[in-house]
């Protein structure tokens, strides 16, 4: 539900979901990279996103004095539309100012990420089944990069065997 | 620390970024800084 703000009007709380595939086998995959943003962010929050509705997990929190609302989409990748537009619907968000969708992206590089407040879901899965969800293109997005790794030229030969152990290695376990 | 382990603090400062000061100035912050790797967009 929105909350009252200083001046007496509802605002809406701020909604960031991460995209990724449920289950265990997909947990440290780069594909689930925006389950592991959402982790990270509840984790230094001191909150658990471990709430279930809308199809989603979710834990609510206070970032820069805003109520924010973090979500683990439940169903998978290509579905995640359904959780995204079914979470706006009942937090009364509107998707243009008050939502952000976390993914990964193949096409930018590993280690690097990019905001964009619009624009086509460029192959992925997961982005087109919000677009489609929400009707509109009009929704910002943070891209975190899983594709090839940028190294100096002398080092590019070894970036191959480098990348499968960099993206499998448990990015989260030393802080859990 | 893996390098996908770094980017999620600087994902999670950007966030942070994003509802303290806005989009824009999260993209001006955020988006220059790997000019250097290449990225197209």
């Amino acid at each position: 539900m929105p909350e009252a703000s200083e001046t007496g009007f509802q605002r809406s709380p701020f909604l960031i979901v991460g995209l990724g595939n449920p289950g265990l086998e997909y947990l440290w995959t780069p594909h689930n990279a925006g389950f592991m943003a959402i982790d990270r962010i509840a984790q230094q929050e001191g909150v658990v996103v471990q709430n279930r509705r809308c199809r989603a997990t979710t834990a609510t929190c206070r970032i820069a004095g805003r109520e924010v609302v973090l979500a683990k989409s439940e169903t998978f990748m290509n579905l995640s539309g359904i959780a995204v537009a079914a979470l706006v619907e009942e937090l009364e968000v509107d998707p243009a100012r008050d939502l952000l969708v976390i993914y990964d992206e193949l096409d930018l590089v590993l280690g690097t990420f990019k905001i964009r407040e619009r624009g086509s879901p460029a192959g992925h899965n997961g982005a087109r089944s919000v677009t489609d969800a929400l009707a509109t293109q009009e929704w910002l997005r943070l891209r975190i990069g899983v594709g090839r790794i940028y190294l100096p030229k002398p080092l590019r030969q070894r970036a191959a065997s480098d990348r499968a152990e960099i993206i499998c290695s448990r990015p989260c376990a030393r802080r859990i | 620390m893996t390098v996908l382990d770094e980017v999620l603090d600087k994902v999670a400062a950007a966030t942070r970024r994003i509802l303290e000061l806005g989009p824009a100035a999260a993209m001006n912050e955020f988006n220059r800084k790997d000019e250097k790797t290449g990225n197209k967009d």
